[in-house]
């Protein structure tokens, strides 16, 4: 119950930012319409969730800090608080997201297919170990200091996704005559659900190890 | 009496400060004094206390609970207030309330918003807008809606007029008049200690000056003055922050070194002002 009490105290420090967050949702509707592409709009939202989800980190200065770290509750309350924030303004947008990718669909009479709900299960693993990686990160390199390095962590993640994804198009593209990575291929194509609930657990996974490693850190913090 | 809170041997090392072996205790009903200079210790000490960082030896208890044990009710049992608002700046009053609500079991809505219409604190203003004084009725007002055991003070007078400090320091004794609750108060202003204090706690570069009953310590000094001359050699010894001026000499003897001065002297009852005063003095002469 307390750590949710965090999620709102969040919530209340980053009011106005969160006002923002129904501006990408609009800009996203708008240019999925305007694109006639059922996806393209939800990824715009959930990048926008992403840079959203790390503004409570920058905006307690010291003695804020101060007052969070008084109120009676455990060091656990306070991070899962945090956590349960990101993923709600990750939920949010994945919501209004699927909205507007079925909406998209059918003005533009594209057929509804599973493909819908394997590109929303992906982009939510996606964003939940990027979200995991950020926050992590943010509380490793503290939430004071984060504030001088916030655009570098919020960075993060997304360098990384790009760079493991562009060695994984390196490998594909050298061994594209390869008939392992050709039946690899096959085989991920043939089970695409399953892969994708896979990376989905996993992903879950990892924000729970997120969970868990940053209340370690904070455990051993010094605030003084 | 019974202790509300129990300080022993607590210890911090800092690259550039060391905080050694402080030990005290607070009894129920009772007002503390925690004096020193900048840089002393007094917030590292009240930081160990509120449990913003952990000490590297000895424990705090408050309310016969330790931080790390049940950190639940140990914070709840502290009220804290110090010289800057910590309240989250873009929040107003009732955004404050609702967070006090949800944390605090006994907050008392009804006892916070008749506080916040007595003070006239703007309950449509940010509290970026407010003024130093509207930010530390806030604070007192979110204190004193709660069922706090302990008041913890760092420089909450600092900068206030002299009306807005007359009537905290009437606060506070009426805070602790039921005889079940105490004050910590961090302060640079002594003449406000002298008027509500029971005990005094004076730090020095980390470590513990004097400790004791305000008007025990009022009582065991004597403020000494007179010619320069006639300080003889065991008079020296037991002189505390000599201090020359164009008359002669101040300076602070034990009460019972008393009878080491002759006729010569002048003595008077000194302050908790000027026995600081002397002590660091004399800490800095030695230090040269």
């Amino acid at each position: 119950m307390r750590a949710l009490y965090f999620l709102q105290i969040d919530r209340m420090i980053t009011k106005m930012q969160g006002h923002l967050i129904w501006l990408f949702i609009m800009i996203a509707v708008i240019l999925s319409f305007a694109q006639k592409n059922p996806y393209w709009g939800s990824l715009y939202m959930v990048f926008g969730s992403m840079i959203l989800s790390s503004t409570p980190f920058t905006m307690n200065p010291a003695n804020t800090y101060g007052f969070l770290l008084m109120l009676p509750a455990t060091v656990k309350d306070r991070v899962f608080g945090r956590f349960l924030y990101g993923l709600s303004l990750l939920l949010l947008t994945l919501f209004f997201g699927g909205l507007g990718t079925v909406l998209v669909c059918i003005v533009n009479h594209i057929e509804l297919s599973s493909m819908i709900l394997i590109f929303y299960i992906g982009v939510a693993a996606t964003a939940l170990i990027m979200l995991s990686i950020q926050y992590t990160i943010f509380y490793l390199v503290g939430e004071l200091k984060s504030q001088q390095v916030m655009g570098l962590i919020r960075m993060i993640p997304g360098f990384l996704l790009f760079i493991l994804g562009s060695i994984a198009m390196d490998i594909i593209q050298e061994e594209s005559n390869s008939n392992l990575v050709f039946s690899f291929l096959t085989w991920i194509n043939n089970h695409l659900f399953e892969c994708v609930l896979l990376v989905f657990l996993i992903a879950v996974l990892i924000f729970l190890a997120g969970i868990f490693i940053s209340v370690k850190i904070q455990k051993k913090r010094d605030f003084g | 009496m019974e202790e509300i809170l129990i300080v022993e041997n607590i210890s911090k090392h800092y690259n550039d400060f060391t905080l050694k072996d402080i030990s005290f205790t607070l009894p129920k009903g009772y007002i503390m004094g925690y004096i020193g200079q900048n840089g002393a210790g007094k917030t590292t000490t009240l930081n160990l206390i509120t449990g913003m960082c952990k000490s590297d030896s000895g424990t705090i208890t408050i309310n016969g609970e330790t931080c790390s044990k049940n950190p639940i009710a140990y914070k709840k049992s502290i009220g804290y207030i110090g010289d800057s608002s910590y309240f989250p700046v873009t929040m107003k009053i009732k955004e404050i309330r609702t967070i006090l609500k949800n944390f605090y079991p006994d907050f008392d809505k009804d006892k916070f918003d008749q506080r916040v219409s007595e003070w006239n604190l703007p309950v449509n203003k940010k509290i970026a807008d407010f003024s130093r004084g509207m930010k530390v009725k806030l604070m007192f007002a979110a204190v004193f809606a709660r069922d706090t055991k302990l008041l913890i003070l760092d420089e909450a007078t600092n900068g206030l007029d002299t009306v807005m400090r007359a009537d905290i320091l009437k606060l506070l004794q009426e805070y602790i008049a039921d005889g079940e609750r105490s004050v910590l108060f961090s302060t640079h202003i002594l003449s406000d200690l002298e008027q509500i204090a029971d005990y005094i706690f004076f730090i020095n570069d980390g470590k513990k000056i004097l400790y004791d009953m305000k008007d025990e310590i009022l009582e065991n000094f004597l403020l000494v003055k007179g010619d320069l001359n006639e300080i003889d050699q065991n008079l020296t010894k037991e002189l505390i922050g000599i201090e020359k001026n164009q008359f002669g000499f101040e300076a602070i003897l034990p009460t019972d070194k008393a009878t080491l001065l002759s006729k010569n002297f002048i003595l008077e009852k000194p302050n908790i002002d000027q026995i600081v005063i002397h002590y660091i003095r004399d800490i800095q002469s030695k230090q040269k």
